[in-house]
């Protein structure tokens, strides 16, 4: 039932590459949509074409066939974006060593092209955004001097500083701890309160329990799942 | 109390490391045994003093005081050339990420090759072996780049076991893994574990825990709890001292509370 | 590949300085060999004897099978031959009376091997006999195929002359004729001129000698030195080779000794050979220091590679370490990876050091176990930076293992380097300072450049540079607040720096190193050439200038500016105060002022005013000018010879172009103190050393305009050739040398400080690809990474010049190198590589910014990102 404006609307994606002489087939025909202002977890196991489906979406790697709609208009180049509309946080975290957390988690805002023509922090508190993950007292680090959990949570930052339409994030609580999961958690259903929709790759069972919806992707196609009974049936993730 | 057999035991473990911001006390007297065969799990918040304590365990830190033996040894006073030596042969490293536990440009049986011979064993039956038990022989002369994660921790796993060394220690190595694919190495952990390899997993995965012999819960740097199977234990130092659960914790806003002894009971409330 | 790089730059080093300095040991002999004036340089064997023509025959013979036929090597059998045919000439030592009818004459007998090709041959007939001078055929009234009378002590012969050839006295000296320049010319302060030559062949010379009853007789053999290009060492062998011959020629028990029992023997090439040495000697302490330097600083870069591998293998490195490798095997393992490109990167390096050392350098000839030396040192220095590769890359893995989990910035090493440095750099200084050894000791001979001169400097960039990049670094966080409010690619520039890696702050000390070396030598270079241009000209007077006896006729007109002067030694000049010794200038103030050498500084008063002094009549005082440190007397009165002139002083200048050394002078008009003389039965020709015409032209422009005006040109020079010294091409040598190696020092960072930029693109390229959706430009991007690059250098050229400014003003004053003619030394920055410097380190940041960002364009994000999967 779709009661929000659809953010995001891929339909028949394919995506076939090859390692040495084998052929992979890591989407096959891929349906899916995701609407404004909810966390939808996409699940399934390594190999699964999960990252491969994110970077589709993301539009650093293109399909062989099928097409992504934006708001209801195609979408040729998703890699043209913007960080409002649409915010990644990869694996790898990608974080600037030589910003300081803030300066990392404040960079879309310095960035971003001024709607009023005025440039500034154009009524974003990042100091809140930092509390919001813990970070007040390590904003004047370097990315390399916090742990990695810390650094988990500020590419979670600076992806939610500008309340994108689609947040994408592959992983995002792998280094956080029960009160940190929690807390991640809590950050999104805040974005997702706003409009944010969130869809977050994952294994980690608390996400799954805790999204509204559950894309399971398995051999390169994607199905819709109820996430009771993913949990329940200790299904791979 | 060291008993016979253990893996390594510490005593009054204490690491403090000096920042450009100050002082860190990461482990604040820590007194815990790892048995051998056995699987141990180390659980906590982050900032608990989890890491740290497992790089002392591999000897790749040295605690500011207290006693570590691993093996019988205590590593505390070995010279830099020494503990090499205990990295080398006694003790064995996974790290975090996959990622860091392969250099990009061996095969995965290239690793297991130079693991053996740093181990200071040599058959290559030993590394078929290792090989078929957690399932990667068709994987011997792959690159990690064309390994999925789950295969990468299995041979960082490999790397770490090959030799048979007295302790294994991992930092959250199902962390990046999916479920079925860390219950497939949890399953290898325990089938290593029978044969007498001890380890030592610092998680936040139920799962790993269940898979525990024992778990070790850490809190701001000190022994909080100690579980086996279901019961969980309050762990209290040589000074007498006991942590609270958080809840209960709650109770006592002022910090105070009044002790009473009685009937074998010791009741804590507060003033 | 960085290795490789610092591994050639470190070849091109150790192989420049031993291949250098060979070629200017060559090179410098060279010169001295090839002579700009004077005789060719030769073997030359006088007798005066009478003989006969078989005695000479068989001297001649012995000559050639002793010296002609010898040779360099060891046992006089092999090596380089010692020298060529010989000049013979024989010479009467008193002139005879030739005469004909219409009139007779005093000639010289002289026969000179090639005589013929030597004169202008105004007049020539078909039968043998002598040539005559014009003028003396002119005086005799003859021509080709006359006959003269030539008279002896007690005989008279008739003699076919055979031809006429142009007076030798109004030709400048040539070489071939340089020998015989006292039967040609004048004696100083001489009208009359010496008898002219009577040429003829050797067989007739010695007959008509034998006819005439002629004991007066003197023979010389002249054995030229080869003139061609050759090394040192082969300069060397001849040397020994004439001087193994010399000894024979002296030892009575041989038959060289008895044939050639009273001779005179003169040779310059040994002298020279032990000039060049001593030449090369005395560059090789300063040479060696800069070549150290150098390779200090590729060292220095070598080490940085080592950081620097290790951190992009951080993984690799880290894992080898938990599983328990030692750091040593670790160091060792990525040596023996680096030996190849090393050995690769050195024999480029010592390919590149001879291209270099041939291009830029001396033109000697090197001598090919130099070649090898060379290459001996590259192997060293190959081996060395090997082995520091695997020391640092070693050190580095030790210093990072047992490390807590959490990396904290590290605090500064304890003990700064930079101190030491600077302390040794003080040392060195002071003891140049108590030392008080002038850098170039002229007096006994080739200079002594004194090391320590060039390694204060070296150290003190160093040392200052370190500490100034520390303070720097210190300093930076407090700027991170600053920089870029509005500009991106400042706020990212100017964030990266203030996170400066190690490597980073290792590159700006090692760019500051080089830029101080190239701007210090360059600074040197620029005030030595013009100290000794200023120095060269003063003693010319202009820039070039002839010298003639006779007076000076009235000057048509020429196509540049040119002016007569006449000058007078050992006058003086007695006051109140005492006599002193002076020269006298006497010059031609209308065209003074435009034709001779001067700048503002020399006078308070303008050129031009000064010589409107000279000028002014007045008083019965006549207006002089003194030049000279000396305050200007009361009441002076000008002695020259035993004329007493009353002088006035109506100006001063300090120094005047036609000083000698350091002795005071006094400048007069010509004409003034003609008139004085000429009223007192005497004549300025008469008293005059020499005349001199001075000019802003070439050499050869003046001379063929003086000949053109009459003038017998005796001698002639010009600034460029005076200050050519070998001393002061010793010394630019050198500094051309450390400038080439502040250049490729230069090069090597900047190569070093490229792959660095690549690499670190390379590992944050997530963080670029994300940074990209956010909003940054591919333009914000490539000018940040330009503005980081421009800032680091900008730093180091600020530092680098600064300091190299300030060592060489400590240090310029020190090298006279031309003469002391007490002149202050000129400090000249030298601009133009100042700019050139400045500009390529903008230019490389811009193609750094452009190179940086086209890897960055490359970048196959999908795989980045599938990589962290």
């Amino acid at each position: 039932m779709r009661e929000s404006p659809v953010v995001l609307e891929a339909s028949n994606l394919s995506k076939m590459y090859r390692r040495g002489p084998e052929e992979i087939h890591a989407l096959q025909g891929v349906d899916l949509f995701l609407s404004a202002g909810e966390v939808v977890a996409l699940v399934g196991p390594s190999g699964s074409g999960k990252t491969t489906l994110l970077n589709i979406l993301a539009g650093w790697e293109h399909p062989d066939t099928g097409e992504i709609s934006w708001k209801g208009a195609p979408l040729s180049a998703p890699e043209d974006l913007r960080w409002g509309e649409l915010a990644i946080v990869p694996q790898s975290l990608g974080l600037i060593e030589e910003l300081s957390v803030r300066e990392n988690v404040e960079l879309p805002v310095r960035l971003r092209k001024p709607r009023s023509g005025a440039a500034g922090t154009d009524g974003i508190d990042v100091d809140r955004v930092l509390g919001d993950f813990g970070l007040s007292s390590l904003g004047e680090r370097l990315p390399s001097e916090t742990s990695l959990g810390e650094q988990q949570r500020t590419a979670l930052a600076r992806a939610l500083v500008l309340s994108p339409r689609l947040l994408m994030a592959d992983e995002p609580t792998g280094h956080q701890d029960v009160v940190w999961t929690r807390g991640v958690l809590r950050a999104l259903r805040g974005a997702a309160s706003e409009g944010t929709c969130c869809l977050v790759a994952t294994h980690h069972r608390p996400i799954v329990r805790f999204a509204d919806r559950v894309l399971a992707i398995r051999d390169g196609r994607v199905e819709a799942v109820d996430a009771a009974d993913v949990v329940a049936a200790g299904e791979e993730l | 109390m060291p008993t016979e057999g253990a893996a390594a035991t510490c005593t009054g473990l204490v690491k403090i490391y000096w920042t450009a911001t100050g002082e860190v006390h990461a482990l604040k007297g820590i007194d815990a045994e790892f048995p051998a065969g056995a699987v141990t799990a180390v659980v906590g918040p982050s900032g608990s003093g989890k890491s740290s304590l497992l790089r002392i365990l591999a000897g790749m830190d040295r605690a500011t005081a207290g006693v570590m033996l691993i093996g019988g040894t205590s590593v505390g006073g070995l010279s830099r050339r020494e503990l090499r030596r205990v990295r080398r042969r006694l003790v064995g490293y996974v790290f975090q990420r996959p990622s860091s536990n392969l250099i990009s440009y061996r095969t995965v049986g290239e690793h297991l090759a130079l693991a053996a011979r740093l181990r200071g064993v040599s058959e290559r039956s030993e590394i078929d072996r290792l090989l078929r038990l957690l399932g990667i022989e068709g994987r011997r002369e792959h690159l990690p780049s064309q390994l999925s994660g789950g295969e990468q921790q299995r041979v960082a796993f490999a790397q770490a076991v090959v030799g048979g060394p007295r302790l294994v220690v991992a930092d959250e190595p199902t962390a990046e893994l999916d479920s079925a694919t860390g219950a497939a190495l949890l399953e290898t952990v325990a089938t290593l574990a029978r044969s007498g390899t001890s380890f030592v997993l610092s998680t936040h995965d139920p799962d790993v825990v269940k898979v525990a012999d024992r778990t070790l819960h850490l809190r701001h740097g000190a022994l909080e709890a100690e579980s086996r199977e279901t019961r969980t234990l309050s762990v209290i130092d040589d000074s007498g001292r006991i942590q609270l659960p958080p809840r209960a914790l709650f109770m006592f806003q002022d910090r105070r509370a009044v002790i009473s002894v009685e009937d074998g009971e010791v009741r804590i409330t507060p003033p | 590949m960085a290795v490789a790089g610092a591994a050639a730059i470190l070849g091109v080093v150790s192989a420049a300085t031993p291949l250098f300095l060979d070629a200017a040991g060559g090179a410098t002999l060279q010169r001295y060999v090839e002579g700009t004036e004077g005789p060719v340089p030769s073997v030359t064997i006088v007798l005066s004897n009478v003989v006969t023509a078989d005695i000479h025959a068989y001297r001649d013979d012995l000559l050639a099978r002793e010296l002609l036929a010898g040779r360099g090597g060891a046992d006089s059998s092999e090596g380089p031959s010692l020298v060529g045919p010989p000049v013979k000439t024989g010479r009467g030592d008193l002139p005879v009376e030739v005469s004909t009818s219409s009139g007779s004459a005093e000639v010289r007998m002289v026969s000179r091997t090639g005589f013929r090709d030597q004169v202008e041959r105004l007049d020539e007939g078909e039968d043998a006999g002598v040539w005559l001078a014009d003028f003396t055929a002119s005086d005799l009234g003859v021509q080709a195929g006359d006959e003269i009378t030539v008279r002896g002590r007690e005989v008279q012969l008739k003699v076919p002359v055979a031809g006429i050839y142009a007076d030798l006295l109004r030709e400048p000296e040539t070489p071939y004729w340089a020998p015989m320049s006292q039967y040609i010319y004048p004696a100083s302060g001489s009208d009359t001129r010496p008898p002219a030559l009577m040429l003829m062949d050797l067989d007739l010379y010695l007959d008509l000698g034998r006819r005439l009853e002629d004991d007066q007789e003197v023979f010389s053999w002249e054995f030229p030195f080869d003139q061609a290009p050759r090394t040192i060492d082969d300069r060397r062998a001849i040397a020994a080779g004439v001087d193994r011959f010399h000894s024979k020629l002296l030892d009575s028990s041989t038959e060289l000794g008895v044939a050639f029992d009273r001779v005179n023997f003169h040779e310059p090439l040994s002298g020279w050979v032990g000039q060049a040495t001593a030449v090369v000697g005395s560059i090789t302490g300063p040479v060696e220091t800069i070549s150290l330097a150098g390779r200090i600083v590729a060292l220095l870069v070598v080490a940085g590679a080592g950081t620097f591998l290790v951190r992009r293998r951080r993984v690799e490195y880290t894992l080898l370490d938990a599983r328990g490798v030692s750091p040593a095997r670790l160091g060792l393992a990525a040596a023996a990876e680096a030996l190849i490109p090393a050995l690769v990167g050195g024999a480029a390096g010592l390919a590149a050091g001879w291209v270099l050392v041939r291009a830029l350098g001396p033109e000697g000839v090197i001598a090919p176990d130099v070649l090898r030396s060379a290459a001996v040192q590259v192997g060293v220095s190959t081996a060395a930076a090997v082995a520091l590769l695997g020391v640092v890359v070693a050190a580095t893995v030790r210093a990072q293992s047992e490390q807590s989990a959490h990396r904290f910035r590290r605090v500064a090493s304890k003990v700064p380097w930079e101190l030491v440095v600077l302390v040794l750099a003080g040392a060195s200084f002071y003891e140049v300072l108590t030392r008080g050894a002038e850098p170039l000791d002229s007096a006994g001979g080739p200079p002594e450049i004194d090391r320590l001169l060039l390694l204060f400097p070296i150290l003190a960039i160093a040392g200052l540079a370190g500490l100034a990049t520390r303070a720097l670094v210190r300093l930076l966080p407090r700027l991170r607040a600053l920089g870029g409010q509005r500009s991106t690619a400042l706020y990212l520039a100017t964030r990266r720096l203030t996170a400066a890696s190690r490597l980073a702050t290792t590159l700006v000390v090692a760019s500051t190193m080089s830029v101080g070396m190239l701007i210090y030598a360059a600074t040197l270079s620029s005030s030595i050439e013009g100290t000794a241009n200023q120095e060269a000209s003063l003693i010319v007077g202009s820039e070039s200038s002839v010298g003639f006896s006779g007076d000076v006729p009235d000057l048509g007109a020429a196509s540049f500016p040119v002016t007569a002067v006449a000058r007078i030694s050992g006058a003086s000049f007695t006051s109140g105060d005492g006599a002193e010794q002076m020269d006298v200038v006497a010059v031609d103030p209308e065209s003074f002022a435009e034709a001779a050498f001067w700048e503002d500084e020399f006078s308070g008063t303008s050129l031009e005013q000064l010589m409107v002094g000279l000028g002014s009549a007045g008083s019965d005082r006549i207006p002089v000018v003194i030049a000279g440190p000396a305050a200007p007397p009361v009441d002076p009165l000008l002695r020259i010879a035993s004329y007493d002139i009353p002088v006035r002083v109506s100006g001063a200048a300090d120094p005047f172009p036609g000083m000698v050394g350091q002795r005071p002078a006094v400048i007069v008009a010509s004409d003034a103190l003609s008139a004085f003389l000429e009223a007192n039965d005497t004549s300025l020709p008469r008293l005059a050393d020499r005349f001199e015409l001075w000019a802003k032209a070439p050499e050869e422009a003046l001379v063929s305009y003086a000949r053109g005006e009459g003038i017998g040109v005796v001698r002639s020079q010009n600034a460029t050739e005076i200050r050519s010294t070998p001393e002061f091409l010793a010394l630019t040598w050198m500094l051309t040398f450390m400038q080439a190696l502040g250049i490729l020092g230069g090069i090597v960072v900047l190569i070093a400080a490229f792959l660095y930029l690549q690499t670190r693109q390379r590992q944050g390229e997530a963080a670029y690809a994300l940074a990209r959706r956010m909003g940054l430009s591919r333009a914000a991007h490539e000018r940040s990474v330009a503005l980081e690059m421009a800032g680091m250098l900008l730093a180091a050229f600020v530092l680098g010049s600064g300091l190299a400014a300030i060592t060489s003003l400590l240090v310029y004053g020190r090298f006279v190198i031309v003469g002391d003619l007490g002149t202050a030394p000129l400090f000249r920055l030298p601009l133009p590589v100042l700019g050139l410097t400045a500009a390529s380190l903008l230019a490389f940041s811009w193609a750094g910014g452009r190179l940086v960002q086209r890897r960055a364009d490359r970048a196959d994000v999908a795989q980045v990102m599938r990589l962290a999967d």
